[in-house]
């Protein structure tokens, strides 16, 4: 750092050019040197003071006093209308999940509806009651109608909580990827329908974090996280056993101490997920 | 004498006025005041030196938070608001300090 040019009013002060000049000079320069200046002058000249000096300092004071003031005022009255907002959207959020909780009740009772009007409507010859058998299966295929049947069941649960590593995710939690390796290797295992905590996935349900949840078909769901999947049990736990998704995960388990815990189940039942509705791809001709 | 009664009444104009700061202003309020708290120091310790001097607290009380909402200002334009806000409280709380410990010193000789 360069010494700054001098500015002639305190000619005899000792500058160091060390690291901590810039704050020894900012503590010895505390006194506004514009004050030794003016004093040595005053003695040679003018009085020190006069009247429109001691207004204008009166002036100057009473500017002060209203800045302060005014400023406590100003953060007094910003905290609670922070605090406010706050409690605003978290109301809002809440209104506008009980609204959609609602709202999906509704699809479910709907949903219900149809599938039973269908189903009578196609009772009558032995073709409609074909096509309805074909519809229900197809149905149970991608994921729209709840299925039962035995199958596998996976519990991931969070390990004990670590310091997160600068930056990056707490990875002794279940993330997102941990999840889509163990739905993967079931579906490669051989499950015909897999739920996490029961939301259904289909085709079109993705499994992604965002920020500390992991969101299931945009529904965010926490630990523990049970995956169950319908299919036959003996191979499919056989098969997942020796997968390579379980292998990773007993890894994770290793160094993180996550749950990883696979049991058979002699019923599941999964429920279907309703708002399947595809909105570029066209059913082909059937061959 | 007169400067702690124009402080005084500056004080209850404010609390009494209310006066609204226009929003683009607010956030060079609070440095305004620190950088306006260290002329008052500086003032009242040159008063102590016995070379106070009317004219010069006025044009440093000015000065002080004219340049003090410049830089933040600037800052806010360059993007770095927050980082030069933080410098300018820091350099001038050095200075209220090194005030205060010479105030302390003349007046309680400690």
């Amino acid at each position: 750092m360069s010494p700054p040019p001098d500015m002639g009013l305190t000619p005899t002060r000792v500058r160091s050019d060390d690291a901590m000049s810039l704050l020894s000079r900012v503590v010895e320069d505390a006194l506004d040197p514009g004050y030794t200046h003016a004093a040595g002058r005053s003695i040679r000249s003018h009085p020190r003071s006069s009247w429109t000096h001691s207004l204008a300092l009166f002036a100057a004071l009473l500017a002060l006093g209203a800045l302060i003031a005014a400023a406590v005022i100003q953060a007094r009255q910003g905290a609670p209308a922070a605090a406010q907002t706050r409690s605003d959207l978290i109301q809002r959020v809440a209104a506008a999940t009980s609204q959609t909780d609602a709202l999906a009740s509704t699809v479910d009772d709907m949903t219900a509806q149809e599938a039973r009007l269908r189903s009578r409507a196609l009772s009558g010859s032995a073709a409609d009651q074909q096509l309805n058998d074909r519809l229900i299966a197809l149905e149970g295929a991608t994921g729209v109608r709840s299925v039962t049947g035995p199958g596998v069941e996976v519990v991931l649960t969070d390990g004990p909580p670590q310091p997160a590593a600068a930056g990056g995710p707490d990875l002794a939690r279940v993330l997102d990827q941990d999840l889509q390796l163990t739905v993967n290797g079931l579906f490669a295992s051989g499950a015909e329908a897999v739920s996490i905590n029961g939301q259904r996935l289909t085709s079109l349900t993705a499994i992604r974090g965002a920020g500390d949840a992991v969101l299931v078909g945009y529904r965010p769901l926490s630990s523990p996280y049970v995956v169950t999947a319908i299919g036959n049990p003996d191979t499919m736990i056989h098969e997942f056993d020796n997968s390579a998704a379980a292998a990773q995960l007993r890894a994770l388990v290793d160094n993180y101490g996550i749950g990883f815990d696979v049991s058979t189940q002699e019923e599941l039942t999964l429920p279907g997920r309703p708002e399947l509705s595809l909105r570029y791809a066209r059913p082909g001709k059937a061959s | 004498m007169i400067a702690v009664l124009g402080l005084i009444l500056g004080v209850v104009l404010g609390i009494v006025l209310q006066p609204t700061i226009p929003p683009e202003l607010q956030p060079y309020l609070p440095i305004a005041v620190v950088a306006a708290l260290d002329a008052v120091f500086g003032g009242f310790r040159a008063l102590l030196d016995g070379i106070f001097n009317d004219r010069v607290f006025v044009i440093s009380f000015i000065g002080n938070v004219l340049v003090a909402a410049l830089v933040v200002f600037l800052g806010d334009q360059l993007g770095v608001g927050a980082q030069l806000s933080t410098g300018v409280v820091v350099v001038l709380s050095i200075r209220i300090f090194a005030n205060a410990a010479a105030i302390r010193r003349h007046l309680f000789h400690a």
